[in-house]
Order: structure tokens, then sequence, then C-alpha cells
């Protein structure tokens, strides 16, 4: 044995199979045994004897050779696991170096790639929480909304509560159906009491929605027997911060606009009614009388919870036979047109939300499309620069997989970072998404960072680095790749060089294409935003504000005390300099308002179910610049003594009494097609006013509206109306409304003071929200394609360096250099624009619905981000063609 | 029926052999050179003149079980009658084992000794 030989490490260890592992172990110990025999026999034993002695002396052989053989099975498996384990850290450690030389290259990777997972991580989060978990309930996808349908329109979410209970007694699919109905109260003693929202529930609100009470019990069906003692139960957050979370709270008494409630339990923190926007403060039990239950204009949410396994066959089956039944038996109940709907949380509270956001994550898919080719795109020009290190590695004898998975292994390293990157973003961007989506229904709670993104955010990150890593990986080593080493990198791919210049023209054609499709889609919501912006809705923004009151003490239910309020504010308002002129109105223009059925009177068929309503002081229409055509203006004297005089619109006028003045006729207010059983004072009308948008900006064609007085208008309408003064400070106007409403009533909580302007705004949140989030990504979309551009261009100039030297040595003028760079570096661009203008004429389609004054095929939008992205390649490509054209011919020349 | 080396070395441990023992004595064997298994059975036998029973296939997993904590290095040779057997030698750590396990077993010794040649009734 040879010392020399110890010295020969085991560098190429060879995977051992079981069977030489086995071997090897019974070799050695046959060896063993083998030697004492004849250590034994030359001492004089026979070789029997000595056989048996060697085996005595060894011991018990079989259990031996067992436990030697697991040993060194379990030594090779631990070493064959710590190759490997070697192997993939050395992979990251090379990885990590290479990286490391070119920290710009892993920046832009890091960067791109996390801009476009990102972008699809935050809106993919969105539509997550609002469409797929929207609920925090158990089950959630079975708890459905009750509802109610008028002919095509789109199903509203409540029901009559007649209808309510009808279908709550007779159904067959609802494991419980329920209802609610909010009111607002003062908790505690009467004038020291704070404002409280509350909600009366009917008996299985909590069985629907499948939550249990924190303490104590819910409502319980002795809770709504006649003469049980009231009970209440308590929300989380009142109980937490007017009760300091007081377990022994169970039991206790509590004053609710004066009556004295026994706290029967309290609701979890994660109790949350969707269409209630704040936190129930306290839920009471809601026993509907039979009065109730006649009244047809009174909304009641119904939510049910399904059974389990019911289809949504079997429920629409179950729901019609129902209707029919109702129908039957209440005929005076169901109008014409009249349906009922089973609906979704989100087909209620969230449709239009939903569309938006599934067009967002289109868009977004997009952007991470180009950001992909756009990484594919730097990633291979950095494989080119790098073809003679690979060349290097596998002269020496590295495979050509083994060069691909070293592209992967970097890859990787990135889109691991751009995971981190991109859910770092996403979160942030999300608080962006709930900013840009305020007023609209996107609740703080439903964008949470959930678990389920991240996943899926880090599968998609990864998978894209490494389906680009593979894909460049494999390209970039195509035969002949070796070459490299022999001669320059020039020479060896003249051919090879311009097939990859033309896969890389392919990248770049490609996100051209894709950014054309973002850049339509922007151009189309930006053009309809400024339309939206352009239409006049008819009343005055300019030095308006308005003060929204909420919450009025208990006993503005009384007409006199809430009218006697009115009457003190605007006197103060009037009085106060700086402001021009002030008014009173029980809905504010682009809120959301009231509508009842009118009929004319004698004209049972000259009647509609849904009229806009209006209550306004007289002298509004004045200050609001909305103009009486016809007729006079309400009066100061129509008052709830004298008759009733009502204003219409244009529009109404000319749907109900066509070619004739309306002036002098009566209309009957809250009747659909007369009501015999009722008998509403007929009103006057008195005069015309001009139509408005003041529903919606965007709405088609102004509503038939009719509009009176608000001391006039009667009922639970409004038991307190929004304040409205011109003023040209809005400094003044905020301070007089403030100072007026709580001189007139101290108990008043402070008005919610809006600038007319921002009433505006904020009414096109939904369409803002759309149309700056394309725009980002249309922005996004075009950096990236100009990055890319860019990039394409200066490695072809870079690589024909010597060929414009020589081009220039010709007598080719330095103008021709740079029309020829720019020529080539905006071919592919504008290739792929025409790719994507045809992929945008189809695509823009969805946006549709979104569009407000411009086709989805709007040319003039279509012609300027045409122009926008060609010019963008353009000069993307100009800065690399101005270095071509300064190359000094004769040094280029002198470098081959 | 599997079982931890460590407990079948302490099984097969004979009569006068200590648990560990049997690893010092090879590591301390192998510090002449490198040895194929018998060759360090027949180098104990000969330096203790037989007085030590050992079983003599209880080296085998003690071997390998030092060989995958690293204090040993094995490769197949050749003996110089041109028999095929697997030697073992000592590694850099397996050298520094030794030395450890040497301190150790001197500081037992000593402190045996002090015990067993105490006089009664002291202090």
């Amino acid at each position: 044995m040879s010392p020399a030989r110890w010295n020969l490490r085991r560098v190429f260890r060879l995977p051992s199979t079981r069977r030489r592992l086995h071997d090897d172990v019974e070799a050695e110990l046959a060896f063993h045994l083998e030697g004492r025999v004849e250590e034994l026999m030359r001492d004089g034993w026979t070789r029997e004897e000595a056989e048996r002695e060697a085996r005595r002396r060894f011991g018990d052989y079989a259990r031996i050779e067992l436990e030697v053989e697991r040993m060194t099975l379990e030594s090779e498996r631990r070493r064959t696991m710590r190759d490997r384990v070697d192997g993939v850290m050395a992979d990251v450690r090379y990885a990590s170096r290479s990286l490391a030389r070119q920290p710009v290259f892993a920046a832009v990777v890091i960067v791109t790639l996390t801009l476009g997972v990102g972008a699809a991580a935050a809106i993919f989060h969105a539509l997550d929480r609002v469409v797929l978990h929207p609920l925090p309930y158990p089950d959630a996808e079975r708890i459905v909304y009750l509802g109610t349908r008028w002919g095509k329109e789109r199903p509203i979410g409540a029901v009559p509560p007649g209808r309510f209970q009808f279908f709550h007694d007779n159904n067959r699919v609802f494991e419980a159906l329920a209802t609610l109905r909010t009111f607002n109260a003062q908790l505690g003693d009467d004038d020291s009491g704070t404002p409280v929202e509350g909600a009366r529930v009917s008996e299985d609100l909590l069985k629907v929605l499948g939550a249990k009470p924190l303490l104590g019990r819910g409502l319980v069906s002795r809770d709504y027997e006649p003469g049980a003692p009231p009970v209440a139960v308590l929300g989380h957050a009142l109980w937490a911060t007017r009760f300091g979370a007081d377990s022994g709270i169970v039991g206790r008494a509590i004053r609710l606009d004066g009556r004295l409630y026994s706290v029967a339990g309290v609701l979890p923190a994660s109790f949350e009614v969707v269409e209630v926007q704040s936190p129930l403060a306290v839920v009471l039990p809601l026993v509907l009388s039979s009065s109730d239950l006649e009244d047809r204009g009174a909304n009641y949410t119904a939510i049910g919870r399904l059974r389990r396994g019911v289809t949504d066959a079997q429920v629409g089956e179950d729901v019609a036979s129902m209707f029919g039944a109702y129908r039957r038996q209440f005929p005076e109940r169901v109008e014409k047109d009249d349906g009922v709907a089973v609906m979704t949380y989100e087909q209620i509270f969230a449709a239009d939300l939903v569309s938006q956001l599934w067009i967002m994550l289109g868009a977004t898919l997009f952007v991470f499309l180009l950001a992909c080719a756009n990484v594919a795109n730097i990633v291979y020009a950095r494989a080119l620069t790098r073809r003679r290190e690979f060349a290097v590695r596998a002269a020496l004898g590295a495979g050509r997989s083994r060069i691909v998975r070293q592209v992967l292994m970097e890859m990787l390293l990135l889109g691991v970072a751009s995971t981190i990157a991109a859910t770092a973003a996403s979160l942030a961007s999300v608080r962006g998404l709930v900013a840009l989506a305020r007023g609209a229904l996107l609740r703080e709670s439903q964008l949470r960072l959930d678990p389920r993104v991240v996943v899926v955010t880090t599968i998609v990150a990864v998978a894209a680095s490494l389906v680009i890593g593979l894909v460049v990986g494999l390209a970039a080593t195509r035969a002949g790749y070796t070459r490299s080493l022999v001669g320059s990198a020039r020479t060896s791919g003249l051919g090879g060089s311009s097939a990859h210049r033309g896969a890389r023209g392919v990248l770049v054609g490609l996100e051209s294409a894709l950014a054309m499709v973002l850049l339509a889609g922007a151009g189309l919501l930006i053009s309809s935003f400024l339309n939206v912006l352009r239409v006049d809705g008819g009343f005055r923004r300019e030095g308006i504000y308005t003060a929204s009151l909420s919450r009025p003490p208990r006993d503005y239910s009384n007409a006199e005390v809430s009218r006697r309020f009115e009457q003190r504010v605007l006197e103060r308002l009037r009085a106060t300099p700086g402001v021009i002129s002030a008014g009173a109105t029980a809905t504010l223009p682009l809120r959301r308002g009231w509508n009842l059925p009118t009929t004319v009177q004698g004209h049972n068929d000259l009647s509609e179910g849904a009229t806009e309503f209006r209550a306004v002081s007289p002298g509004y229409l004045g200050m609001m610049d909305i103009p009486i055509l016809a007729g006079r203006d309400l009066a100061e004297t129509d008052v709830a003594a004298n008759p009733p005089v009502v204003l219409v619109s244009e529009a109404y006028a000319k749907r109900f009494f066509p070619g004739a003045s309306p002036i002098g006729q009566r209309v009957l207010v809250g009747c659909y097609k007369g009501c015999p059983d009722r008998h509403p004072t007929p009103m006057e009308v008195v005069g015309v006013v001009r139509d408005l948008r003041d529903a919606s900006l965007e709405q088609a064609r102004p509503r038939r509206t009719i509009w009176v007085s608000w001391v006039q208008a009667g009922g639970d309408m409004s038991r307190v109306p929004a304040f409205v003064v011109r003023a040209s400070d809005p400094g003044v106007a905020s301070s007089a409304l403030r100072r007026a409403i709580a001189e007139a009533d101290p108990r008043m909580t402070p008005p919610d003071i809006m600038a007319m302007s921002d009433i505006v705004s904020a009414s096109l949140s939904w369409r803002r929200f759309s149309m700056v989030l394309m725009a980002c990504f249309a922005g996004l979309a075009l950096a990236l394609t100009c990055v890319g551009i860019y990039g394409v261009a200066a490695y072809a100039v870079s690589q024909r360096v010597q060929e414009i030297g020589l081009r220039m040595a010709l007598g080719a003028r330095p103008a021709s250099v740079v029309a020829l760079v720019v020529r080539q570096g905006t071919t592919p661009a504008a290739l792929g624009l025409i790719v994507g203008l045809g992929l945008a004429l189809y695509l823009t389609r969805v946006l549709s619905k979104l569009l407000f004054g411009v086709g989805p095929r709007d040319p003039l939008s279509f012609a300027t981000v045409a122009l926008v992205l060609l010019g963008v390649a353009v000069a993307a490509s100009y800065l690399p063609a101005r270095r071509a054209a300064r190359v000094d011919p004769a040094g280029a020349l002198r470098a081959e | 029926m599997p079982r931890s080396a460590s407990e079948s070395t302490q099984q097969s441990s004979d009569v006068g052999l200590l648990r560990g023992t049997l690893d010092l004595f090879v590591l301390k064997t192998l510090s002449w050179g490198p040895m194929h298994g018998l060759a360090i059975l027949q180098w104990i036998e000969r330096v203790t003149k037989q007085r030590l029973q050992i079983e003599e296939g209880a080296l085998y997993p003690a071997l390998h079980r030092m060989e995958e904590k690293g204090w040993l290095e094995a490769e197949w040779g050749h003996t110089d009658a041109g028999r095929r057997a697997k030697f073992y030698r000592l590694s850099p750590v397996g050298r520094r084992q030794l030395t450890a396990e040497l301190a150790r077993w001197n500081q037992y010794a000593e402190a045996a000794a002090l015990i067993l040649e105490a006089r009664g009734g002291s202090t």
C-alpha cells in the first residue's frame, strides 16, 4: 500500500448502488474471517476447526453484517443528500456572485418583475377579497339576498316587509331567512346621550350569518313574543369603547331613546353586516306589525342562508313558485313587472366594482407579460455578452444543462427577490387602492394581506422567472455557442447575432403590442373621464357649500320641531355676512335620492313607479341656478297649512302632459296607478323646472322629477335636511354652516361639510379609480417598452461599430447613420404596434360599460396613443443612434 | 432488528472493555498508520499479549460509525499478500479526537486511582 494512494482523495464519487454496498460489507467481513482462519491454520488448526473458531471469536456474524450494512446505507444516503445540497449551494453562491458583479442588471430585472407581479398581486388581492371571499362568515357562499326586480332593470337588494314574511314562512330552500332595519337612537340620558346606529333584526340573523355572540346570548324566540322584556345585544365596538369591554355587562340595563333595555349579549368583533357601513352599536328584536306587512313602499334587506346542497335551479324554482303563491294570495301587493331575485353579495353590492376589477386584472396580466418580455430581453442581452464565459465553462466540461441550470439559478434568485419586493409593493399599493376608491365599497377590512395571495404571488413570480431563465438559457446556448472561443465575439456571431437580434426584435414587438393595448384602454378611459367632467349637470357648482346632518335627536320625528330647526338655521345663515344665499334640501345632487310612485290625478294610466322626488326650501332652485321654465318657484307661503304644490321637470311634463301646460294639473304622490285604498292629498303643479343630471352626471337622459317644498313633503322623508349656501369664500361658508347649525340646536352632531365641486368629484370616484389605474398600467407599459427598444438598439449599435465605421469611411453622413439605426430600432416596435392595434380594437369592447361619450374604437384615441407609442419608439432608438453617428471611422476600423 | 450503533457496541464489549474504550483503542492503533480491521485486532492482541477479550465482530460497527463521524477515512486497497481489503486511517479530526479522548482517559484513570488508593477515615 503506497502512501501516495492516500493522497488521492475521492474527487469523483461514483454513486453507489445498494448491491455494491452490500458486496463491500460482505467482502470486508469475509476478509476478516478468512485472515483469522489462515492465521489459525498456520498455528496448526484444521480448516473446519479454524473456521469454527474464527466464527466464534467474531460473534454474531449475521447481526453484525446487517448492522454494518444498515449503517453504510444510511451514511451513503446522507452523503448523497449532502452532495446534492452542496451542489445547489454552490450554484446559489455562483449565481449570487455573478449577479453581484452586475448589480444594475439585477436591480433592473428585480424592479421590472416587481412592478409586473406587484400590480397583478394588488388587483388580485382586491378581487379576491371582494369577489371570492367577501363575507367574513363560515360557508359564506351559502349566504344570499332576496331582492326585487323591476322588469329588466338590475335587481335591487331589498324587498317589502310583507314579501319577506311570506318567503320566510313558506320557502323550502333557506336554512334561515332574516331581515334587518337600521335606526338611529340616543344612548344614555336624553340630553347628554350619544347618538348611535343600531339595527332591529328578525330572529334568525345570527343563524343566517353563522355568527356566535361573544358574551351572553343572541336574540331568541322569547325576545320576539308580545310583552317580552326589552333586551338588546351590543356591538363589539360600542361594548369596548363605551363599556370598557366589561365582561359583566350581560344583564345590566342600558337606556336607548329613553327606554330601558337589558343587555342580553355582546356580538363578536368580526360581526359585520355588509350593507351597513359603520359597525352596528346595538341590535334589537324586529317584530313586524300588520301595518308593516302591508307597507309596499318600505324596503327591507332580506338575507338568507341556503340549505346545504341546494342547487341554483332549485332555488330559482322554489322562489318562482313562492312568488306565484304570493301573487295569488296578495294580488294587491304585486305590481306589473314586479318580480323577486335571489342575489349574491357581489351582485348587489359590488357588481360594478367586480367587473372593473376583472378588467383591471386583465390589464395587469398585460403589464405582467410585458414585464416578462422585458426581463427576457434584458436577460437575453446579458446571456449574449456572456457567451465567452459560457464557452469557457463548456470547454472545461460543463454541459449545456449545467449552463442552463446556472441561468435558471440566477433567475430563481431574482424571482425570489422580486416576490419579496412585490409582496411589499402590493401591500403598500393596497392602501393606495383604498384611497383611490374611497367612498366606494372597497373597505379597509377587505384589503388585509392574505397568505394565499402571497403564495400565488410567489408562485407566479418564481414560475415566470424560471420560464424566462429556461427559454433564454436554451436560446443562448443553441448549437455553436462554443465557437465564441474562436475569434472575437463579433466575427463568430455574424450569422448568430442577427438571429439573436431577431429574437430580441420579437420580444420588443410583443412589448409594443401589449403596450398599445394598454395605452388604447387608458386613452379611452381618460377621454371618457374628460367627457364626464365636461357634462353640465344643470346645477351650480362654484361657490356652493353643503352641510349634511345625520342622527338628529329623537324629537325630530315631530315635523314641527324639525321645521323650526330648518327655519332657525336658514335665518342665521342668511344673516351671516359673506353668505350670498342659503337653502335646504332633503337630497343633495349626485347623492342617493328618493323616488316615489306618482299618478296624474284622474288618469290612473298616467303613472310610474319611480319618479325622482326632491324636497327643497324655497329659493334653493334659484341659488343653484336651476331655472324655472314656466309657472312659479316654490314660495315661503307653501307651508303645511296651505294647499300642497309641486314643480315638475321638463321630462315629467313631456311624458305626462304632452303638448299641454302642466300648470294647474294635480299629481298624486306615493300612488302607483292611483290608490283606491288611500287618499293622499293631490298636489297642484305650479311650475316647470329645467331637467337636471343630478342623480349622476353620466345618466343617459334626465330622470322625470318632481320638486316639492321641504315643509310640505311630510312623512319621515327626512327628519333633517341638508343645508346649502352660496358664498364666495369656502372658509366663511363652512364656519357659517357650522355655527348656524350649532346655534340652532346644540344637540346636533357636527355637520359633514363639502363643497359642491368635491361632491361632483366624489361622484366620479369610480371613474377616476379605473382611469388612474389604467393610466398607471399604460405608463408602466410605455416605460418598459421604451427600455426594451433602447436596449435592443444599443446592443445592435455596439455589435456593429466596425460596420458603421466602414459606412462612414465610405462617405455615409452621420444623419443617414442615425436614420439607419432609428429605422432598425423602430421597425419591430412599429410591427408590434400594428398587431397591438388589432388586438386593442378587439379587446376594448370589454371597456364599453366604463366609457362615456366615446366608442370603444374611437379613432382619435387610437391614433393619439399610436402616435405616442411610435414617438417613444423613435426617441428610445435615437439615443443609441446618436452614439452610432459619433463613431470615429478610423478608430473603429483599426480595432478590427 | 434495528438498533443503534452505540447500543450494540456496549452489548458486545467484553469483560474489561469499558464503554467507549474500543473507540479509543482503535484510534490509538490507527495513529500508527493505516490498517484493515483484522490488522487492528491483531495489533491490539499483540500489544496486550492477548490479555484483552474482544468480540471481534463488534469492531466493524465501531469502525463504520467512526468513519461516518469523520474520525476515520476508509479506502479499499491491497494487502502485502495482494488481497483486497478495506483500510482505515485517522483523519485530522480523528487525530484531534484521539488527543481529547486520551486526556479524558488519563483524567479518569487518575481519579479512579485516587479513589482506589485512598485510605478510609481521613478528613
